[in-house]
């Protein structure tokens, strides 16, 4: 039995034993999402147990590939990474998700669009073909965050980090989004300009946890050769925490930590030394770290299953909301974004700001002139 | 079928079944069933008995008034209508069929007086448990049929929580007894539908009960505080602490005064417990115990103060009140609140207030009277004005549907309050 | 698999329940039929290896959020005799919640909401379709505890222990969930939405739990709720047997000691205790392992290589036999019998609860084990749940039987049934869930066969002979897993004459019979 094989019949035969912490079905509430039902249709699916029809493919895209059910699970496995296979056979058999149709077409034809915007936000002094340190910043920060980006311009330099310069990558996005929709042959194609572009970094750092996680770990697994270190922008950060001139704080904030910087990175601490600065008491959810509940943004769940996702977010800010602290704060810009779209942060109860925003806010004197901001 | 007969005839009939000795229509006796106005009491000697009863009554139209003891208010009968009523007194169904000593568990005949039981039991070292001596005089049938309040003792619950399971003659006639076992999950506790179902739905004719073999110490003790509130607050902690108390009560001013007599010093509220079980738990169950109401602002009196009480509480024949008390259940939360307003009502009338049956999520509250004349309705009344809601035993509707299933002609009355 | 007369569903279902909800909240696609056909009744796994996994498909499933969407779902079931099962988990291993008859499969899970806590009163009000772990979390996060803690409590819904009388770990000193419950909310088959508590007499609550769902719709319950205990400690003891073990506890608990945790392992499942909670096969189960594959190489001239896979697959087959062998050779291998002890609570009280305790199994020739096994119990305490995984996958098949009786029928039972079906599987047993008056005994029963019909035929038979065996020292069918509809032809003689009564029971509260259909033997 191959390992995917025996991940399959084992939780086929499990009594859902990690049931409770997967986020699509508790948001929702079905029995189909979880991830014991997952991998089961999966299984049948495999065995030829049951015809290779959308309905049966469907629940194996509600995957935001937390991993949380991995934690738990004592026979370690990571459904994350199964149902993925099993959405590669779903789209070769041309039955993917149809809120996925052509992704590959929408990934190019957006990240163009992301990376012109980038371009036109930034001078072009900040980007560098090669340099020691390239910040690659990710997709939804173009999207949604363009001034946390310039947040963290603002860090680098109070910092005198100012050797920083955008990576000029030829994508907007590392790919991770076609690595889990299950396209790896258009995933691959990413994966390739990607690493050549590295090349000319010493050092890149990430904004986006699921990227980093992908080119520091995925993409060197399946073979790829990267050289170049590769952080997540809070792990370059932090060890200048102390070094911070900090001019005010806020009174308290909850940190939420995202999956692909906790539980696939374990990069738990880092972003914490850092928010700890900017506020006076930092406050923890009572899922956090290993345990922490995920934003519900992953996985491409927001396209194929957007209720479970925005259910999800709700859930995550219940907390906040029952504690009266206003103020939640990530360090990946998907979570930040994904957050947003809940119930709790739309109505204006709780505010979900990224971590490089807080950071510069902070490091600003309201007494003083606004720090210089790029371009 | 009703087949109709005259009184003689009914009398007759039921005559067979429990033999002529057993049954009588003497004004002495049947009088004693004050409101229902029986022409005629019946006084089986077995389940079997029962039922034959039952279904004799069910087929002649006959409506059957079930008597225990008689300590509960056996007159409120409600009259049914125009048709001969009897009552079967279980007087004669007193056996102890079984104690399991290795299970502590009795099987009686619910006719039995608690204290008989409690003799017997005694005799081999064992105990119904340490519920008040109030109930002594009750059947156990009529402590399951309908439970008083103050059947509960924090350390072991509710009395008729003991009952693993009984055995029921319906008014058709048949029967059913409940499986025993410590717990089971086949469906809903179906011995838990006779329970307070006060006759109305069968007659329970044997029960088992869980026994306790008698504690190896009993500890009585007593602490004076200076209010309510503050010997409420100790006694909340101590069943939130997980001591259990085998007797748990706080009281007010005059009803301390009249339990405890002279306590050395003017006491303004009190909180007694008993505590028992191995010496070694009791220890330091005690040392828990100072702590906690010493925290509360409680200060312990002699210990004689304390032995006193126990043993008057304890001794059986204690006098009910002129005017039995009234009570009402009231959360932890809501008993600052409802001691208020209950004080601000009763400011200008001497009434005793205490609070009994703790557990962790409340209390009884108790209003009583030494004064005659002060009538139930009146102390009930009272607490209605407080805003608590007095104990009123009622039949839900769904319990009445399913009365109608188990008794569709009406032969069993159900007790009123 | 028990399948009684399939309602034909009216073409006009799907669109009246569109009156009641919104669509996303109903489904009839396939994917979702075929997931809400089963339960964990381990029988239906056999049907999945098979290639079966569609074993009894509702033909919709719906999500409502409130008792009154419920109550508007019932009438229209009411008008049309369509079945309506609730459904929790589905953890239920005893097909309870499968829609036998087909019909609506109702999902409680999005009723999940704490809506009440209070720390001062020790209760709190949830609505019945949390999961245990979400609900337990809920309450840690303010300091307090249910105390309730199956095995299953990742994959069980508040509604579905309450269903079914669950029990968990700890039940010695929390009691199982009907002890915790204070009153409920539910819709009755009939449409109606009640509110009972046990202040009231009779008490319905005793009655609509347990119920497994062919009374009402549970929808919200009062629960007791404990500080969180500050203080834990364990204990672990070898005695010489069970009878010593059942004397020891029963002795304890008699003299009013209520530990929180009370375990004790028949000799077979003790050595199997001891080598789990040190994660891989250790120490005794690999003895145990490889003094079965000495035996089996004496008297076959195999060679046994891979001894973990002897006990998951191949060997199963020849469970019984094993499971004689192992009986016989016990006493060379095992020291004796595991007994793991807890109590929490304020620790002064701990310590001298432990201290009588200790002098209790001390009387009954317990030797000391120190506090490691309690611990390493602890931790692993819901691993047990993951291990069928392997043990299927490997061709064989494994199920529970949890009975109970009072002290006195208690080692008669735990004789007859192990008489009764070691000659057709492996068994082990333990006493986990232990009262003044009498205990549990949770039967492990594992076999396999070659093939589904003969794996059929041999997973009937053991729980055929067992329940017999059960019956006839006076044992109840279940102590906490229910009947569902893999125990109903066992409630005539569980409960005799007094069925009645709960049928009376049915005809009151769903008059129409539409609650979960062809269960619990009605
Ligand atoms: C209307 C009413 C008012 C009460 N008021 C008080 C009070 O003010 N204070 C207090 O402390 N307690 C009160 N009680 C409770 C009383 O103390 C208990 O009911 C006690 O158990 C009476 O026991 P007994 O043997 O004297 O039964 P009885 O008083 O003779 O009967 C009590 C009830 O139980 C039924 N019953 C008796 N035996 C059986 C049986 N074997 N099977 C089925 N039904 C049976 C009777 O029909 C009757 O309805 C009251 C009870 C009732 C019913
Ligand atoms: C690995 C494993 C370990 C287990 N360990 C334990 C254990 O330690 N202790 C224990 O007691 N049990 C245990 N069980 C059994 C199971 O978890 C329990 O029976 C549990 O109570 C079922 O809950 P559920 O929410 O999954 O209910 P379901 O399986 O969904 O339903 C069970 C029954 O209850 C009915 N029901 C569900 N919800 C409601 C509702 N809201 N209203 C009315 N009826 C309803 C269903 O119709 C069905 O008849 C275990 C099961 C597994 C698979
Ligand atoms: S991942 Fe593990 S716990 Fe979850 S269903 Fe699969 S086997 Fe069970
Ligand atoms: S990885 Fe997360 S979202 Fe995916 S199945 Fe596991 S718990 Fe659910």
């Amino acid at each position: 039995m191959d390992s995917a094989t025996r991940e399959l019949e084992y939780c086929t035969y499990c009594p859902k034993m990690c049931r409770h912490v997967c986020p699509v079905s508790n948001a929702i509430g079905s029995e189909t999402l979880i991830p014991q039902a997952k991998m089961h249709l999966m299984n049948m699916l495999r065995r030829n147990a049951l015809p290779w029809e959308r309905d049966f493919v469907a629940p194996l895209y509600g995957c935001t590939a937390c991993r949380l059910c991995t934690e738990v699970c004592v026979h370690g496995n990571a459904p994350a990474q199964t149902l993925e296979l099993g959405r590669s056979w779903a789209d070769s058999r041309r039955l993917g998700h149809p809120a996925l149709a052509r992704l590959p077409e929408r990934f190019r034809a957006r990240g163009e669009r992301l990376l012109a915007k980038l371009h036109q936000e930034f001078s072009a002094y900040l980007f560098a073909e090669e340099a020691q340190v390239g910040y690659f910043p990710g997709c939804d920060a173009i999207a949604d965050g363009i001034d946390d980006i310039r947040a963290a311009f603002a860090v680098f330099d109070s910092l005198g980090l100012n050797f920083v310069r955008l990576m000029t990558a030829p994508h907007a996005c590392a790919g991770y989004p076609l690595w889990v929709a299950g396209q790896h042959d258009a995933a691959r194609f990413v994966a390739e300009d990607m690493v050549r572009a590295l090349e000319r970094y010493a050092t890149v750092i990430v904004g986006c946890p699921a990227c980093t996680h992908l080119l520091r770990e995925r993409l060197p697994a399946l073979g790829y050769s990267i050289r170049a270190e590769i952080l997540h922008v809070s792990e370059f950060l932090y060890v200048h925490a102390e070094r911070l001139d900090i001019q005010r704080t806020r009174p308290a904030a909850f940190y939420h930590d995202p999956c692909y910087l906790g539980r696939y990175l374990e990069l738990y601490d880092p972003p914490r030394r850092l928010l700890a600065r900017c506020v006076d008491s930092l406050r923890e959810f009572f899922y956090a770290r290993e345990e922490a509940e995920c934003c519900g943004g992953g996985g491409l769940v927001p396209h194929a299953f957007p209720a479970a996702a925005r259910g999800q977010a709700d859930r995550r800010l219940e907390e906040a909301e029952l504690y009266g602290v206003p103020l939640v704060v990530s360090a990946c810009p998907t979570c930040k974004r994904t957050l947003r779209r809940g119930s709790r942060a739309g109505d204006g109860s709780i505010e979900v700001v990224d971590l490089l925003g807080l950071l510069a806010w902070a490091l600003h004197d309201p007494d003083r002139p606004a720090l210089p901001v790029h371009p | 079928m009703t087949e109709s007969l005259s009184l003689d005839g009914i009398a007759a009939r039921l005559a067979d079944i429990v033999g002529a000795s057993h049954l009588s229509s003497a004004p002495a006796d049947v009088d004693a069933y004050g409101g229902l106005s029986p022409f005629a009491v019946v006084w089986p000697g077995s389940p079997s008995e029962v039922a034959a009863v039952l279904k004799a009554c069910t087929d002649l139209g006959v409506a059957v008034g079930i008597a225990g003891g008689g300590a509960g208010v056996a007159h409120h009968w409600p009259l049914t209508a125009e048709r001969p009523r009897v009552v079967l007194d279980t007087l004669r169904m007193s056996n102890i069929l079984d104690v399991d000593e290795t299970s502590l568990t009795v099987l009686a005949q619910t006719g039995i007086q608690v204290r008989h039981l409690e003799e017997a039991l005694r005799r081999q070292g064992l105990t119904l448990g340490p519920y008040p001596a109030e109930l002594q005089l009750a059947t156990l049938g009529g402590l399951l049929a309908a439970p008083p309040a103050i059947a509960h003792s924090p350390q072991t619950g509710l009395f008729h929580d003991g009952c693993l399971g009984l055995s029921v003659a319906h008014a058709d006639g048949s029967s059913v007894q409940t499986r025993v076992a410590p717990r089971r999950a086949t469906g809903p506790d179906l011995a838990r539908v006779y329970l307070g179902s006060r006759g109305g739905l069968g007659v329970i004719t044997t029960a088992t009960m869980r026994v306790y073999r008698v504690p190896e110490l009993v500890q009585p003790i007593a602490f004076a505080f200076t209010g309510l509130e503050a010997a409420h607050a100790g006694a909340r902690e101590l069943c939130a602490s997980g001591v259990l108390p085998a007797r748990l009560r706080v009281l007010g001013e005059e009803q301390a005064l009249s339990e405890l007599g002279d306590a050395g010093a003017p006491v303004r509220a009190a909180c007694l417990a008993v505590l028992s079980g191995p010496g070694a738990l009791v220890h330091v169950q005690h040392r828990l115990l100072d702590a906690i109401l010493g925290r509360a602002g409680g200060m312990e009196l002699p210990q004689p103060v304390a032995y006193r009480w126990w043993e008057r509480s304890r001794s059986p024949g204690v006098q009910p009140d002129a005017t039995p008390p009234a009570g009402a259940r009231v959360r932890h939360s809501r008993l600052g609140e409802a001691l208020a307003s209950v004080r601000e009502l009763t400011r200008r009338r001497p009434l005793n207030l205490w609070l009994d049956e703790l557990d962790l999520h409340g209390a009884n509250l108790w209003l009583g009277s030494r004064r005659a004349g002060e009538g139930k309705r009146s102390l009930a009344a009272l607490l209605l004005d407080a805003g608590l809601e007095p104990f009123r035993p009622a039949f839900s509707p769904l319990m009445e549907e399913l009365r109608q299933k188990l008794d569709p002609r009406g032969t069993l009355v159900v007790m009123e309050s | 698999m028990p399948q009684t007369q399939r309602y034909r569903p009216s073409p006009a279902l799907g669109s009246e329940l569109l009156a009641i909800l919104p669509a996303e909240r109903i489904s009839q696609g396939s994917a979702d039929r075929l997931i809400y056909s089963r339960d964990m009744w381990p029988k239906t796994l056999l049907s999945v290896r098979d290639n079966k996994p569609s074993v009894c498909p509702p033909d919709v499933v719906v999500w409502p959020e409130s008792a009154e969407e419920i109550a508007a779902i019932v009438k229209l079931c009411r008008r049309d005799h369509v079945p309506l099962v609730p459904w929790g988990g589905g953890s239920g291993v005893c097909g309870g919640a499968m829609a036998t008859s087909g019909g609506i499969v109702l999902d409680l899970k999005r009723m999940n909401r704490l809506l009440l806590a209070s720390s001062d009163d020790g209760l709190a009000t949830f609505q019945a379709g949390v999961i245990g772990q979400t609900l337990e979390d809920q309450l840690n996060r303010r300091g307090l505890t249910l105390g309730h803690f199956p095995a299953s409590i990742y994959c069980s819904t508040l509604g579905g222990w309450l269903a079914a009388r669950s029990a968990g770990q700890l039940s010695s000193k929390y009691g199982k969930i009907e002890d915790m419950v204070l009153a409920l909310e539910a819709v009755l088959g009939d449409g109606r939405i009640v509110r009972c508590s046990s202040a009231e007499q009779p008490d319905l609550v005793p009655l609509i739990v347990g119920s497994e769902g062919t009374l009402a719709i549970i929808t919200e319950a009062t629960l007791r709720v404990h500080r969180l205990a500050a203080h834990r400690v364990f204990r672990a003891y070898e005695v010489p047997r069970v009878s010593a073990g059942c004397e020891g506890f029963r002795r304890a608990l008699q003299r009013g000691l209520r530990p929180a945790v009370m375990r004790l392992y028949d000799e077979t499942d003790s050595l199997l205790a001891r080598a789990s909670g040190q994660g891989r096969a250790a120490g005794g189960q690999r003895r145990l392992l490889a003094a079965l594959g000495e035996e089996l190489e004496a008297r076959h001239g195999e060679r046994i290589g891979d001894l973990k896979r002897l006990l998951l697959g191949a060997a199963l087959s020849r469970a019984g036999m094993l499971s004689r062998l192992a009986e016989r050779m016990l006493p060379r291998l095992s020291g004796g019998c595991l007994a793991i002890v807890g109590f929490e609570g304020e620790p002064s009280l701990c310590q001298a609860e432990v201290e009588l305790f200790h002098a209790e199994l001390l009387g009954v020739g317990a030797r000391d084990l120190g506090e490691g096994p309690g611990l390493s119990w602890y931790q692993h305490r819901y691993a047990v749940s993951y291990k069928q995984s392997p043990l299927y996958a490997a061709g064989g098949f494994a199920d529970t039987m949890e009975v109970a009786a009072t002290w006195e029928r208690l080692l008669p039972l735990y004789k007859s049934v192990r008489e009764a079906i070691s000659s057709l599987a492996m068994v082990l047993a333990h006493f986990s869930h232990a009262y003044p008056e009498g205990c549990s005994i949770y039967f492990t029963f594992a076999a396999a066969a070659e093939g589904r019909a003969k794996s059929d035929l041999l997973y009937d038979e053991i729980w055929r002979r067992g329940l017999q065996a059960v019956i006839k020292e006076g044992g109840t069918i279940s102590h906490h897993h229910g009947v569902g509809a893999s125990k109903a032809a066992y409630m005539a003689e569980e409960h005799g004459p007094a069925l009645a009564v709960y049928r009376q029971l049915k005809a009151v509260m769903d008059p129409d019979g539409i609650l979960n259909p062809g269960k619990m033997g009605l």
